[in-house]
This record gives structure tokens, sequence and C-alpha cells, in this order.
């Protein structure tokens, strides 16, 4: 019954996440500019509670972690070129 | 092998031996097939004011070209050797995934086939460059099908080379013999290793692209024929794999040249230590400097800066291992046999590669060379400079091991010096032409380019003639060349220890157990811990490739060629297509649930870091993190067109305003839930309730169908608003975000079926726990990828 009660708890953590994600994303006055990043926030952490119930903590965490980390950190360069893009004058329209 | 007919054996087979041979012979085939383009439009550039090509065909053929040559020559011949001679070098006896082994190949080929076809497809075939830069990759600039398909042959590559990778990753890290720790592995393998991981990381970046583009293509959508999207896009995405593919194609010639020069030197390889080190810290930076290719598209000053840096850094490690062969050449006991010989000439030709790229890195001078002549020479030096010819050096050298022949050295010496006089004289004088623009099909007189386009078309048809002294020497010797013994050039590697050429499993003797005094070999009953010792030594004996063929493979390869083939040619190939796919997973799924195809029996052998991790778990966690690249690239594709779209003066639609919340925070409990039934299937499944099992499952499946129906529901309604394919680049990557991500929910539910049939099957519940397991992790990405999309369109 253990591992169910565990997996039952997570299951709460990741709704009580899409219920507070929910409720900034209807009702984000109170949050202001920080709403888009709260929620982004939060769906990180669901991810990251995804992946550790599917580590079952049988693989000796490090290097499967380590791989994920560097999956992660690769396509980071991307994400910061894109958006840097996005401050320099338009281009890419067709005639 | 000899009881095989030789059409079974090389339609059905499975051995990583006969995958390597079959990659070999293909790869080498379309290297004929992109030399013979590049003879044609050299014959058009020869001469000012040519007629020879018209202006479409000349985009035609430079465009087949560069796509066959890097990504169907280039790549896969690497994978011939990496294939035959990484499981024996690491002491193994085939692949951890021997039937995806031959998948990898035979979808090779049909990728191949399709984007050869595609000449064919009325219109003729892509004809926009191998960089498929937007917007001359859309439909309005080329209309043709065969742009299109040669698309979806792309996809299918990338998708052959993503398994290939799991499955070499896989083998790498867990099927060393025992004493094999990686810091002994040859270059060669550890190079691959690099490979690999660039792979991973870098091809599903190009399938992102390449899904936008196909999508645009085929569906209507926006992403580059609109304002809001365009080049910049494109060109971040494509170079984001393009710029690692460059190291892809370099670094298996790269470390085999390594290890020709400490072979033929008979000296150890100078500083191998730090080596590998610089092998790692080059693949790292090389995703780091793909917008070096951009610095002429106006991005901002401080990107400039930023790439230049670090492109100047990563000629550092390579600058590190260059001078780390010169001084194994120091002093070592030189012999210039053929290999030997392509080993020195790669080195000394990737060094004027490597010299004239570091002036690309400057922005200065790279204002000044970009898009001339002098850039395609720079990186034919580099690709097939220190690439290509240091994989010609691996054909030698290993020829021998493949077929138990010696190659003629005199015709392999001669096809040398018509092979480097020819190289020079086609790319060196290119350096000179370094205000003639390259995306030109003629030229006028006047300009003076006449005489130096000559000299290089007598190059290429020199270099291009070598190449048959080399393919005349290779066949007849294969037949009637001297018989060559075990270790012909007093090499180290294990693959010099077996018979030439190697029996079945590799290793008749034993398994393969390194240690400080050199190989011993142990009986296979004592390194497999006395398990299965009759199946062990049945296999040693006789060479039966029965347990290990079949025929599944060839037949998926063929469905997905053929179905995506009809999703341009009509709906009847399309239709013919998938029922030939889904007729092939069936009986793929069917000989595994019968235990027909058995897989080779490995040693207890070393397996760090991976120790605590079966095969097959190992294998879904590799492939996941490349569907990191490829979901991350999408969610950057996403951030980049909502963050550009007020400068386009496009309002991207509010929360609530399109998307229905209620219904996509309703798809996510239902999608969160089937994680967690997906959990419980693995508990039941190992605590041995088998109601538990199948309840769990049935439950994953219809909350997952629930989902999809949900889906399309919304899909529907959607498009009954108004809201379609093309309405916007908002609308466009909402239906490839959700699209994709729907079709990996598909595909688990297909898997899905497998696993409630395995179970039905299985004589006990922990039987099918490894196949639940690996099954979760899947359906974890499904769900993690979910938990990014919900918040980005439907609540921010």
């Amino acid at each position: 019954m253990f591992d169910e009660a565990k997996y039952v708890a997570v299951y709460g953590i990741l709704m009580l996440g899409l219920i507070v994600e929910l409720l900034i994303g209807i009702g984000r006055s109170p949050f202001g500019a920080l709403s888009g990043a709260a929620i982004l926030a939060i769906a990180a952490l669901q991810a990251v509670f995804i992946f550790l119930v599917f580590m079952h903590g049988r693989y000796g965490a490090r290097p499967v972690a380590v791989f994920a980390v560097i999956s992660l950190v690769t396509v980071v360069p991307l994400f910061i070129a894109l958006l840097y893009s996005v401050v320099m004058p338009h281009h890419g329209s067709l005639p | 092998m000899v009881d095989w007919h030789p059409l079974k054996r090389w339609l059905f087979t499975t051995n990583h031996k006969d995958v390597g041979v079959l990659y070999l012979v293909t790869s080498l085939y379309f290297f004929v097939a992109a030399g013979i383009l590049a003879l044609t439009f050299r014959t058009q550039l020869a001469v000012p004011s040519n007629t020879f090509l018209q202006p479409d065909e000349y985009n035609q053929a430079v465009t087949t070209h560069g796509l066959l040559m890097l990504l169907w020559v280039l790549t896969p011949l690497g994978a011939a050797f990496a294939n035959y001679f990484v499981p024996i070098q690491i002491g193994a006896r085939d692949m951890a995934f021997p039937r995806l082994n031959a998948l990898s190949y035979w979808v090779y080929l049909a990728s191949g086939l399709l984007a050869l076809s595609s000449f064919f497809a009325g219109g003729g075939t892509a004809d926009w460059g191998w960089t498929t830069y937007a917007p001359l990759n859309t439909v309005e600039f080329s209309p043709a099908v065969g742009g299109s398909m040669m698309g979806l042959a792309l996809m299918l590559l990338m998708a052959s080379s993503i398994v290939s990778t799991v499955n070499f990753l896989v083998t790498i890290f867990r099927l060393r013999a025992p004493g094999m720790s990686l810091m002994k592995l040859p270059l060669f393998t550890w190079g691959w290793i690099f490979t690999s991981l660039l792979m991973l990381w870098a091809f599903p970046a190009f399938v992102s692209a390449l899904s936008l583009l196909v999508a645009d293509r085929a569906f209507g959508t926006v992403f580059f024929t609109s304002t809001q999207g365009g080049p910049l896009l494109w060109d971040h995405m494509f170079w984001f794999f393009g710029h690692p593919e460059v190291y892809v194609l370099l670094l298996p010639g790269f470390a085999i040249t390594g290890d020709l020069i400490s072979t033929f030197s008979r000296r150890p390889l100078y500083a191998k230590k730090l080596i590998i080190p610089c092998l790692a810290i080059a693949s790292i930076l090389s995703f780091t400097v793909w917008a070096h290719h951009m610095f002429m598209t106006g991005i901002s000053q401080s990107l400039l800066e930023a790439f230049n840096i670090t492109t100047e850094l990563i000629s550092i490690p390579f600058a590190i291992i260059v001078l780390a062969y010169i001084l194994t050449l120091r002093g070592g006991s030189i012999r210039f046999t053929t290999p030997m010989l392509f080993a020195v000439g790669s080195l000394g030709l990737f060094i004027i590669g490597g010299i004239t790229g570091v002036f690309n890195s400057s922005v200065a001078l790279d204002t000044a060379f970009r898009g001339t002549f002098w850039v395609v020479g720079h990186f034919h030096y580099t690709i097939v400079g220190g690439g290509l010819t240091g994989l010609f050096g691996g054909l030698y050298y290993w020829f021998p091991k493949i077929t138990g022949r010696m190659y003629n050295e005199r015709l392999g010496k001669i096809h040398f010096a018509f092979y480097i006089v020819g190289f020079n004289l086609l790319y060196f004088p290119m350096q000179l032409l370094y205000d003639m623009p390259r995306r030109i099909f003629t030229y006028d007189p006047g300009t003076g380019w006449g005489p130096i386009n000559l000299l290089i078309t007598i190059g290429a048809f020199t270099f291009g003639g070598s190449q048959l002294i080399m393919f005349a020497n290779l066949l007849w010797s294969s037949r009637r060349g001297p018989t060559a013994d075990r270790d012909p050039w007093g090499a180290y590697s294990l693959e010099w220890g077996v018979p030439s050429p190697p029996p079945e499993f590799n290793f008749p003797e034993g398994v393969p157990v390194i240690s400080a005094t050199g190989v011993t070999y142990r009986p296979v009953s004592m390194a497999n811990g006395g398990h299965k010792e009759a199946h062990e030594a049945e296999s040693y004996e006789a060479e039966s490739h029965e347990e290990h063929w079949s025929h599944w493979p060839i037949v998926v390869a063929a469905g997905a060629g053929i179905a995506l083939w009809g999703v341009l040619m009509g709906l009847p190939a399309l239709l013919f297509g998938t029922v030939v796919l889904a007729a092939a997973f069936t009986g793929w799924g069917r000989e595994t649930l019968r235990g027909r195809f058995a897989e080779p029996i490995e040693a207890v052998g070393e397996k760090w870091p991976f120790e605590r991790l079966e095969n097959l778990p190992l294998g879904m966690w590799i492939f996941i993190f490349g569907e990191i690249a490829f979901f991350g690239t999408l969610f950057g594709a996403y951030a980049f067109l909502r963050m550009n779209s007020p400068l386009t003066d496009f309002v991207w639609p509010r929360p609530g305003e399109v998307h229905n919340i209620s219904l996509g925070g309703f798809n996510t409990i239902l999608l969160l839930t089937s994680g967690l039934t997906m959990v419980f299937a693995l508990t039941f499944a190992r605590r041995g309730s088998y109601v538990g099992l199948q309840g769990s499952l049935v439950a994953t499946f219809s909350l997952g169908a629930f989902f999809m129906v949900n889906k399309g529901l919304e899909w529907k309604e959607l498009f009954a608003g108004g809201f379609t394919f093309g309405t916007s680049t908002a609308s466009s990557i909402y239906y490839v975000l959700t699209g994709v991500h729907g079709a990996h929910v598909v595909a688990g539910l297909v898997a899905l079926i497998y696993l409630m049939v395995k179970a039905l099957k299985a004589h006990s519940t922990t039987q099918a726990s490894g196949a639940v397991e690996v099954f979760g992790i899947y359906w974890g990405m499904v769900d993690a990828v979910w938990i990014f999309l919900f918040p980005l369109l439907y609540l921010l």
C-alpha cells in the first residue's frame, strides 16, 4: 500500500499545481507581470515530480538525472538566441 | 552464415556486421549518385555563360548533391563502420537491440529512395539549396511536390538516425566486456559516442524544423510564409541542428585518423586522456556556435560578439587534438600504407579547413566571405578533407577484416595520389574565388572567374575519377585478393584479435576479458555466471541465424516509405502504406510475444555509469532525452513567434479568447490521471496482481483515448470558428504542438494495446513488468509535455 499512497500523494500535488495554475491564469490581476512566470514555474515543478515518479528510485538516480539536465541545457542556448533575436529590427517578411 | 540463402540473409539480417555492410554499400551508392550530380554542376560552371544545365536543373543538382553527401553518405558511412566495429571493439556479441538496428538501416534506405524519387515526382526535386532557407523553401517559391517529398525523406532519415543513436549509446554503455572501461575504448568508439550524443540532441531539432516546414507545405500553416514568422526562425532552428551536424560528419573520420596514426606509427596515441575531454568540449561547444552561419542576417551586435567568441573557442580543442596526432607521429616507426596515407592526408587537409574556419569566425571577415566560394572551399576542406578522407582511410584499414582479403596496395596508393591531387585542384582554387557568389548557375566572361572555374572542374573530374580506382581495387580484391590473417597491421583493438571476417558472434574463443596485461578469453558459461550455458555453447559453435533474423524491419521501413510517399502522391498509396505499417508493427509485436526473436546474450561486463539500469529502460530514457530536444525546439519556436508578434502588428489571442480553458483543464486532469493509473499498473505488475495490472492498463488506455476524443472535438470546434491551420502563426503553432503531442498519445495507445496482450499472454505479471516500466517512462514524458502545453496554449 505504501507505493499507492506515495503515488496518490504525488497525483494530489500535481492536481494542486493545476488548480493554482488555473487560479492564477483566470484571475491573474493580483500577480501582475509575474503571473506568466509563476504558471511556468509550477509547470516545471510538476514536470520534475513526474520525472521523479518514473525514476522509481531504482536506477541510481544520478546518471539519468545528469543526462536529463544535459538534455535540457542543450536547448537553452537556442531559447536565448531566439528570444534575443526578437529585440532586433524585424526580419523575414516576404515580398 | 553459410547455411543462409544470400537474399534472405541480406534482407532479414539483424547481425550488426551484416547491417554494417549494408550501410557501407548503400552509402557508397549514394556517394556515387551525389558525385555524379556534382560533376554535372561543375561542368555547368566550367566555362562562363554555359547552358549545359538550366537554372532550375542546376539548383536541384546542387541541393540534392549537398543533402545526399551530408546526410545519406557521410553520416551513414561512419555508421557503417560503427555498426561493424563498435560492438567488436567493446567486446560485445551484437548491438543491444539488433532488430532496431536493422530497422534503422532499412528506414535509412527508404528515406534515400524517397529522396531520389523526388526527382521524378513532377516538377523536379527540392531546389532551395541544402540549407533549405526560408522563404525559398515555401510553396510560393518552390512549388514542386518533390520539395515536400525531400522534406519527408529528411524526417524519415532523422528518425532512423535517432533510433540508431539510442541503440549505440545503450550498446556502448551497457555491453562492454569485462575490464573494458570507458578509457580503454579505441578512439573510434569514443568518436562514435560523441557523434551519437550530437545526433541525439541535434537531429530532433531538425525534425522540429522540418515539421514546421512540411506543415507549411502540406497543410497550409504559415510559419515561413507569413510576416509573423519568417526566415530567421528557420535559420535558428536549422543551424541549431546544422552546426553540430558538421561535427557529426567530422568526428567519425577524425577519430579513425587518430587510430590509424597510432597503429601505423607503432605508438600509443599521444595524450589520449586529453583528446577525449577535447572531443567532449568540442561537442558541447558545437551547440553554441550555430549563429556564425547567420552573421549576415542582421541579428543583434551582442549575438554576433557572443557567437564570434564561441566559434573561436571551438578551434582550441581541435588544435589540441591535431597537435596530439602530430606528436604521435613524432618518433614513431611510420609505415606509409594506404590507410596511413589517407590518415596523414586527412590531417593535412583538416588543418587547412580549420585555419580557413578561423577566418570565418571573425564577423568582419565573414562579412566579406559570406556566400562566396571561399566558404564552399572551407567546408569541403573540413568535411571532405577531415571527415571523408579519414573514413576512406578506415575503409582500407578495415577492408581485410570485413572481407578476409587484402586489397591491392599499389592501386591503393595510386588512388591516394589522384585523390589528394584532385582534391586540392578542386577545392584550393575555391579559396581564391572569394569574390564569386556561390549561389549562381552561371557567370559573365568579364568577371575573370572562368580559368579558375575550369581548373576546379578539372580537379572535380580528377577527384571523382580517382574513386573508380578504389571501387575497382576493392571489388577485385574482395574476390581475388590474398587472404588476410587476423591482424595484418599489428593493431591493438579487439577486432584484430578475431578471425577475418569475424564469426557470427565475434569472439569464438569466449568472452574477451581486458586487463592490464592484455586480453584473455573466458569461457562463455563462466562469463555469464553459469546461466544459459547450453544456449551459449550452441551459439558459439554453430553459425545459425535462425533465432536472430526478422523480416519485420524491412516491412516497417517499406510501409513508412510508401505511406509518406502517399502523403503527397495520393490517398491509395497513403492507405496502403499505413496498412503495411500497421501489419508490420503487429507482426513485430507478435514475434516478440512468441519469443521467436532471441537477442544474443551478453557477458556480464562493464556498465558504468548505468549499472542499475537495464538495456530497455536506458534506451527509453535516452529516447526521451532526444524528445526533450524535439519538443524544446518547438517550444523555442513558440516563444519566438509569440514574442515576435508585437513587432509584426499581430495580436496574439488572449487566454480564453480562442481556446476553451475548461476543456484544456479537463484534458489535463485526464492525462495526469492516466499517469497515476500507469504507475499503478507497474505496482500491480510487480506485486503479481493480474486483475490490478489489466485494470490499470485499461484505465490508462481509456483516459488517453478520452483525451484524444476531446482533442479531436476541440479541433473541430476551432475549425468551425475559423481558427484554421493558416489563420495565423498562433493557430499554426497550436495545431503543430497539439498535433505532434497527439501523435505521441496515439503511439502510446497502440503500445498500451500491445501491453494488454502481453500481460494476457505472460505466465506471470512480473514477466510483463519490464515492458510496463518502459512504457511508463514514455507515458510520463507525454504527461510532462502536456504539463507545459496546457499553460502555454490556454493560460498565458
